[in-house]
C-alpha cells in the first residue's frame, strides 16, 4: 500500500496548504505544525480508506478539520475557566444598553473595497489573536468551520447562554479592532 | 410585546438571526430597531463583512513550513 505513496511528494504538495489552513484557526504556530503532522500521519496510516470520491487534497483538509475540532474539544476544559461575563460588554454599552460614544461603530471607508486588500485579512487574523481564547474558539468554530451553535456547545461543553455571550462579545471586539487597525487611517 | 429594544439586544439578535433562531416577534423588533438606529445599522453591515470574509482568512496567508520541518514530517511518515 505504502509503496504507492511518496512521502516527499505528499509533504511538498500539501504541507504548506494545510499549515496555512490550521494557523488562523488555532493561532499558535507549534500547535498548527503538530496538527499538520498528525493529519499526514493519520492519512498515511489510513490510506486504504481513501476511496477517491473526493480529491486527495480535500480528503486531507477533512482530516485536518477533524483534528482541529478535536484540539478545541480537548482544550475546552481549560478555556471555559476564562469565561467572560456580561460585565465585559460594559465598555460597549451604557446603562441604558445603548452604544457608548467611544464604542459606537463608525462608517468604514466605502470608497474602496477592503476585501480586495490582502491587509484586511492580516488585520482580521491579528484581531482574532487578541480575543480571549474561548471567544476565538467559538468564533472560529462558528464562522471558519461553519458549525452551528448547538454543535459548538456540545463540542466545548458550554451552555447555549454562554455561547451567545461569547459570540456576541467576540464580534463586538473584532469589529472594534478592525475599525481601529484597518479602516480608520 | 415591547416594540423597542436596546442596542445591546439588537446586536445579539443579529447573531441569533444568522441561525434562524429569532422568533417572528424578535425579527420585527430587530427590523424596527435597525430602521431607527443608524449605529446598529452600521454594525449590521460591518458584521456581514466580517462573517462573510472570516472563512477565507487562510487563503491570504504566506506562512510556510521550513525545509527542516518538512523533513521531520517526511521522516515521521517513513517511520510510521
Amino acid at each position: 500500500m505504502l509503496s504507492q505513496l511518496n512521502a516527499e511528494k505528499w509533504v511538498s504538495d500539501y504541507s504548506d496548504m494545510l499549515y496555512r489552513f490550521a494557523l488562523p484557526r488555532v493561532n499558535d504556530t507549534e500547535i498548527a505544525k503538530d496538527l499538520v503532522q498528525d493529519t499526514f500521519l493519520a492519512a498515511w496510516r489510513n490510506y486504504e480508506n481513501f476511496k477517491g470520491e473526493i480529491s486527495e487534497k480535500n480528503w486531507l483538509y477533512a482530516i485536518l478539520k477533524n483534528k482541529i475540532i478535536d484540539h478545541f474539544r480537548k482544550a475546552s476544559t481549560r478555556l471555559t475557566d476564562s469565561m467572560p461575563g456580561m460585565a465585559d460588554e460594559e465598555a460597549y454599552f451604557d446603562e441604558a444598553q445603548h452604544w457608548t460614544a467611544s464604542a459606537a461603530p463608525n462608517e468604514w471607508d466605502a470608497g474602496e473595497s477592503p476585501i480586495e486588500k490582502k491587509e484586511f485579512y492580516e488585520v482580521l487574523r491579528k484581531c482574532k489573536t487578541r480575543l480571549k481564547k474561548i471567544q476565538d474558539t467559538v468564533f472560529t468554530l462558528k464562522y471558519l468551520e461553519g458549525l452551528d451553535s448547538e454543535e459548538i456547545c456540545k463540542e466545548l461543553n458550554i451552555t447555549a447562554s454562554n455561547y451567545w455571550v461569547l459570540i456576541h462579545r467576540a464580534k463586538l471586539q473584532l469589529r472594534a479592532c478592525l475599525e481601529k487597525n484597518w479602516f480608520i487611517k | 410585546m415591547k416594540v423597542m429594544i436596546t442596542c445591546q439586544q439588537a446586536t445579539k439578535f443579529i447573531s441569533q438571526r444568522e441561525e434562524g433562531r429569532l422568533s417572528i416577534g424578535k425579527m420585527f423588533q430587530l427590523w424596527y430597531h435597525l430602521g431607527i438606529c443608524g449605529i446598529c445599522k452600521i454594525f449590521n453591515r460591518q458584521n456581514k463583512i466580517i462573517i462573510q470574509n472570516a472563512p477565507h482568512v487562510h487563503e491570504h496567508i504566506n506562512a510556510s513550513l521550513t525545509p527542516s520541518e518538512k523533513e521531520t514530517i517526511i521522516a515521521a511518515l517513513k517511520n510510521s
